[in-house]
């Protein structure tokens, strides 16, 4: 993926409505605080511009303000905004033989969030995990708590694999379907995954040193 | 406590704008985290404030009770703590005729004499209003009042009620109606 598009045709198209979503928090915000200099300087306030001004419009300010963060945590910028994602993202849009580099490379995964679609489990539960997990991550960069090289924590969730494969042809096709079956029980008790055994591992181990990746 | 619920939110706030702003996770996520905590901060000095229970001594309680009762506990309780606790000897003037009323007076113990060109209109006792008409509307006192003995009475600046009752639309129409029926009693023991 070069950083110098030939043309828009090669420039992600991107999501214009999440540039202005930050606004409406933003407005809510301002007419808070506005509220609520009158009440620091008056000493007093109606009932109901009290509770608009404290309560209200701050929490409605925050709701919206989480989905803006919760959207923005699902691109792959975010996730690199840590040093140590840096040279994973990078063997990710390298041509190499990881299992990342094959999905990222050939667009089966989207490059603007290629780490959230394949690091979040399937629906709303795979979702909030995935931001429990950052979180996690954010506190162990922050604390300098975290191991090199970095290892998956546990199995990984092959859910993020079916979602995509499950229904598709080939896995489902004879040979493909024979060698899964084999191997089904240990997959569907997360004994086994997809990755780093039968598939190439996601990641190639130079990236998870925390050193610059040499493409 | 408005004060402090405002400065709380108003400091949860920057860390709101730093979330929005701030692209990169190690800033963006705790800033989060501080936000949701001061505004949880806030919202509960808010809750505090508005639902804290009313405290009332006996003498308060009393007076509710024999000239409020229409109020509830709580909106009684704002009302003393914008008022100040009087004690009056005999024959000081609460209000003199054609005068503007200043202060506001429920008396709570003793008497007063009520007069008007020259004339003595009648007594009024405990639990009874001195110049509550000026809190909705005439500045200049009708008539004189003056305590007959040691009196005690809960009093409140008239201009200092006013600003009060205007951020408080329906302690004002419950006031309002106080006012009414005390000078509607008064009407009746004239008549």
């Amino acid at each position: 993926m070069g950083s110098d598009p030939l043309s828009s045709l090669f420039v992600h198209p991107g999501d214009a409505s999440e540039s202005l979503l930050w606004l409406v928090p933003v407005a809510s915000a301002l007419v808070a605080a506005a509220i609520c200099v009158i009440g620091l300087v008056r000493g007093r306030l109606g009932e109901t511009l009290f509770v608009t001004g404290v309560a209200f419009l701050p929490a409605l300010a925050f709701a919206l303000s989480d989905v803006v963060l919760m959207e923005r945590s699902t691109q792959t910028s975010f996730c690199t905004s840590c040093h140590l994602m840096q040279p994973v993202h990078d063997s990710t849009v390298d041509e190499n033989d990881s299992l990342a580099s094959i999905h990222v490379t050939r667009g089966a995964v989207p490059t603007a969030t290629s780490c959230y679609t394949c690091h979040s489990g399937y629906g709303m539960r795979g979702t909030l995990d995935a931001k429990l997990a950052g979180t996690r991550h954010m506190l162990h960069t922050v604390l300098g708590s975290y191991e090199l090289p970095l290892k998956h924590h546990g199995t990984y969730n092959i859910d993020s694999c079916l979602s995509c494969h499950a229904e598709s042809s080939r896995f489902r096709s004879g040979d493909a379907q024979a060698a899964h079956l084999a191997v089904e029980e240990s997959l569907l008790a997360g004994e086994m995954t997809c990755t780093g055994m039968c598939h190439p591992a996601a990641h190639p181990p130079e990236a998870l040193t925390g050193e610059e990746f040499a493409r | 406590m408005i004060r402090l619920a405002c400065a709380v939110t108003l400091v949860s706030l920057v860390p709101l704008f730093a979330m929005l702003f701030r692209t990169d996770a190690s800033t963006a996520i705790p800033f989060s985290f501080l936000g949701h905590g001061a505004l949880g901060l806030a919202i509960a000095i808010l809750a505090w404030h508005l639902w804290r229970p009313a405290r009332l001594s006996d003498e308060e309680r009393a007076l509710h009770q024999r000239s409020f009762a229409s109020l509830s506990p709580r909106d009684f309780a704002y009302l003393v703590a914008l008022g100040v606790w009087r004690d009056s000897g005999s024959g000081e003037a609460l209000t003199r005729a054609g005068e503007p009323v200043r202060d506001v007076h429920v008396l709570a113990s003793g008497s007063v004499s009520v007069s008007a060109q020259g004339q003595r209109i009648g007594t009024l006792g405990p639990g009874q209003m001195v110049g509550a008409a000026s809190i909705f509307g005439d500045e200049e006192a009708p008539a004189q009042a003056v305590t007959e003995e040691q009196t005690r009475s809960l009093s409140w600046s008239v201009t200092a009620l006013r600003a009060a009752l205007d951020g408080k639309p329906s302690l004002r129409a419950a006031l309002q109606a106080i006012v009414i029926e005390d000078l509607s009693t008064k009407l009746r023991s004239l008549i």
